[in-house]
């Protein structure tokens, strides 16, 4: 792949601002207590926003301490072992997150639109495309990434426009104050973007100039802003009916109608497919760059073809054995995210420091 | 009879041009020569002629020249030719010939079998003196050609009514008359081994980059096809390396259009025996750019490229729209189309998708046909295809109205950008299969594939999907609508300067 990663830091935020969205759409407060998560999740919607911007600022600063504070760059850099355990560990953070992807992705189809029995057709024909797209490039997909922002912002404006015709503001209801359930939203919504870091931290050194603060903090708020908008969307227009709904975004969006549409969730599906394209396809390519750093060789087509077999293997057997659930769980409770996020880049500095200290010496 | 592939590859390699050799100093040598090359030839001619105490021949390929120009400018000066003594003999008519005398506006030197053959076979005369290393070559063209005829493939209407011709001489000077700059360059290529068809590289010093142009001219140098018949067969050259549906580089037959990318930096190739010229690079928004745009009023000129762009997305992806909806998703149609659509599916033995197969197959095959025939002809095929047999097939209830109405409506879409139809019918075919086998899933799956296969295109290290994106605001004003000229004059745009651009040297 010729001229990797030289991307702007405006496509970067686009990327990192549709690959956030495409996890807002389908946002589950919590998989338990499904009576009262509807009404937790607008009190985590208005705390995680802070934590998020934290921790994005964080990531922001590390960022910004050079060009080669990027994960990426930092396993490409010698041939250690060290390195290369880092880099592997990535691979699997970001497998995780794919996966986690994938198998969301699929089950959203087969539940909402088709017959669970072509499950594997909807993963088959979703990697392949995620293979095709991610062997063209990280340029490639930043370059169409800007066009899909603008066919998302048309989409959303649809959706926004639908869903305000059946909003009753009799369906806002204060929430009812539970303590765990209360934290347990937040720490929901704050655990999602850790993946928006991980991307930010591999993907910063590539980009041209380096990072713009300004983007970022667009980008946050506009994050914070739309998942806000989307949960206060969701209760005016469903209420109650929405907190039972594992999708409630989309159920808005059925109810929803504009003039010469019917029903909107032609539109959310479009959004969804789009969205999902470009965040698997980011992650794929993350993964397979990732890995040539493992290998310490150039990455291949062939390379991203075995990662998008891979992928849907992996895919069809979580769904196989239920493991759905389980995947959603780890990645929204956190864990995953913080070894690969907290873990991971501890012992990259770690091992920065100890061979800046051995050339010292 | 036993094929035998070695004989046929030995027969072919006779074809490829033999070691280039300077010309013998002996005249009887040199035809000789010459006679072997061109296997002696049925429209070679030799003359020989004795002037002034020495042998010359004059060679030329017949219908390449003008025999009343050679009579009265070449063979009657030689005719009456007397040099002096001290003057006379091979060198004094050489002399002559070089400079002594205006026999021809257009007159070259050639040193090698191959340069005499190459001016003989462009409508030189070539004079070849005895005792001589080099022959003069004197231009008196007098082909029959087309003239300067109004472009039937970009009609426009306001503005030049020129369209560029076969000879390639011809439409350098349409760009020139347009363009009276010294900076406007034009540098000569050949290409096609056995063809060694005359092809030009124009571009403005200043406005193409060095490297844009460098990079042009090795890849064209690079080309090892043996017949170059049209400026289409070096297009694959100066795309971007790898299969796609779009090229990056574009073609037109208004000398116009060309001045106007030379002037924003693009670099123009002429191929002799074509009125199509090619432009490196071209951006996939230009498709939807036309002259009228420039000498419209703005605000239609932006209505018709808007125009321009939905009919682009109509085409492509509404009859795989229509089917995947009528197939998969009808609770998504409004209730007042549902009875009209569903119905004419009910009542039509073929599934929506085999359906709007058989009107799409039905209408490329009366299209392919009406193409080809004499165009009388092709009319009636025309109006027995769409009439008798459209109607016909309605009637005998073997399509829907619905669908023929679809089909007819992208077809008409489907020429309003017409250097884009080629890619556009097979992604319209590709996304009917992606409707009917995936629904409205196949279809934006297929859409996310299409744009990023778009994006990932670029030419001469220029994306062509710029300036949209990457994406570049001061190029907004001349993209899906036109600024007026008042706002265009403020600054020059420049190919190069487009965000992504890989910046090769300066200008």
């Amino acid at each position: 792949m010729e001229r990797q990663g030289l991307i702007s830091p405006f496509q970067l935020t686009v990327l990192l601002f549709l690959s956030r969205l495409f996890t807002i759409m389908t946002y589950v407060p919590a998989m338990e207590g499904q009576e009262k998560n509807g009404l937790v999740l607008l009190l985590g919607l208005l705390v995680s926003p802070l934590a998020q911007m934290a921790l994005l600022g964080l990531g922001l600063l590390f960022c910004r301490r050079g060009r080669e504070n990027s994960h990426l760059s930092f396993s490409a850099a010698g041939t250690g072992p060290l390195r290369r355990i880092v880099a592997a560990g990535y691979w699997l953070l970001v497998g995780a997150v794919c996966l986690y992807s994938v198998v969301g992705f699929i089950r959203f189809l087969a539940e909402a639109f088709y017959d669970s029995r072509f499950l594997w057709v909807l993963a088959a024909t979703f990697c392949g495309a995620v293979g095709f797209c991610a062997n063209r490039g990280v340029e490639a997909l930043a370059r169409a990434s800007t066009v899909l922002l603008a066919l998302t912002a048309v989409g959303l404006i649809l959706l926004g426009g639908g869903m305000a015709g059946t909003a009753d503001p009799q369906n806002f209801l204060m929430p009812l104050w539970d303590k765990n359930l209360f934290l347990q939203g937040i720490w929901q919504g704050v655990a999602m973007n850790f993946e928006l870091m991980a991307i930010l931290l591999l993907q910063s050194a590539t980009t041209q100039g380096g990072l713009r603060t300004g983007a970022v903090w667009t980008l946050l708020g506009l994050c914070s802003l739309l998942t806000v908008g989307m949960g206060l969307g969701v209760t005016f227009s469903l209420g109650y009916y929405g907190q039972g709904k594992e999708y409630p975004l989309f159920s808005a969006a059925q109810a929803a109608r504009l003039l010469f549409m019917e029903r909107l969730d032609s539109a959310f599906l479009g959004l969804w497919i789009l969205l999902g394209l470009v965040k698997v396809t980011l992650f794929l390519w993350l993964m397979t760059q990732l890995w040539g750093k493992v290998l310490q060789r150039p990455v291949t087509g062939l390379m991203t073809a075995v990662h998008s077999g891979g992928l849907l293997a992996a895919a069809l057997l979580v769904d196989a054995f239920h493991g759905g659930g389980w995947l959603t769980r780890s990645m929204t409770m956190g864990w995953v995210p913080v070894l690969g996020v907290f873990f991971l880049p501890l012992v990259g500095f770690s091992a920065a420091r100890h061979e800046e200290r051995k050339k010292k010496a | 009879m036993k094929f035998d592939a070695g004989r046929c590859s030995d027969a072919y390699e006779k074809l490829e041009p033999e070691a280039d050799r300077l010309l013998p100093e002996n005249l009887e040598d040199f035809l000789v020569e010459l006679r072997a090359r061109t296997g002696n030839s049925d429209d070679l001619v030799v003359q020989m002629h004795s002037v002034a105490g020495c042998q010359l021949a004059v060679v030329m390929f017949e219908g390449q020249i003008s025999n009343q120009q050679v009579s009265q400018l070449l063979l009657g000066p030689l005719g009456r030719l007397e040099l002096p003594e001290e003057k006379g003999g091979s060198q004094g008519v050489m002399n002559w010939l070089r400079s002594g005398s205006l026999l021809a506006s257009d007159q070259k030197e050639a040193r090698t079998l191959d340069e005499v053959l190459a001016f003989a076979m462009s409508g030189f005369a070539v004079v070849v003196v005895d005792g001589q290393k080099s022959a003069v070559a004197l231009g008196y063209q007098g082909f029959s050609t087309r003239g300067v005829g109004e472009p039937s493939s970009e009609v426009n209407l306001r503005g030049s009514r020129e369209g560029f011709c076969e000879i390639i001489t011809l439409n350098v000077a349409l760009v020139r008359r347009r363009i009276k700059s010294g900076l406007l360059t034009v540098e000569s290529l050949d290409a096609g081994r056995v063809s060694r068809t005359k092809v030009k590289l124009l571009y403005l010093r200043g406005a193409a980059s060095a490297g844009l142009v460098r990079a042009v001219r090795e890849r064209l140098r690079q080309v090892d096809i043996s017949v170059v018949l049209d400026s289409a067969y070096l297009q694959p050259f100066l795309d971007g390396g790898r299969f796609s549906f779009f090229s990056g580089a574009g073609s037109t037959e208004r000398p116009d259009v060309l001045c106007a990318k030379l002037a924003e930096g693009r670099v123009g190739v002429l191929v002799d025996g074509t009125p199509f010229a090619l432009i490196v690079p071209f951006l996939f928004a230009e498709h939807f750019q036309t002259m009228d745009d420039y000498t419209h009023r703005p605000y239609f000129a932006a209505f018709l490229r808007l125009l321009r762009m939905v009919s682009f997305i109509a085409t492509v992806f509404l009859p795989g729209y229509y089917v995947a909806v009528v197939t998969y998703h009808p609770d998504l149609i409004p209730d007042l189309l549902l009875s009209t659509f569903v119905g004419s599916v009910l009542y039509t033995p073929l599934p929506a998708f085999w359906e709007a197969v058989l009107v799409f197959v039905l209408y490329e095959l009366l299209r392919e046909a009406g193409l080809r025939l004499p165009r009388p002809i092709g009319h009636a095929v025309s109006i027995v295809g769409g009439l008798v047999i459209g109607d016909a097939a309605v009637t005998a209830g073997l399509v829907g109205l619905p669908m023929v109405i679809l089909i007819a409506l992208t077809a008409v879409t489907s020429f309003v950008v017409p250097s884009l139809y080629q890619p556009v019918t097979v992604l319209r075919l590709l996304f009917l299969v992606a409707g009917g086998t995936l629904g409205l899933y196949g279809i934006y799956l297929g859409l996310g594939i299409f744009l990023v296969d778009l994006c990932s295109l670029q030419t001469l290290g220029i994306p062509v999907t710029a300036p949209a994106s990457p994406f570049d605001r001061r190029s907004m004003r001349d993209l899906f609508i036109r600024s007026s000229w008042k706002k265009l004059q403020r600054s020059d745009l420049r190919v190069g300067d487009v965000p992504g651009a890989q910046k090769k040297d300066d200008r």
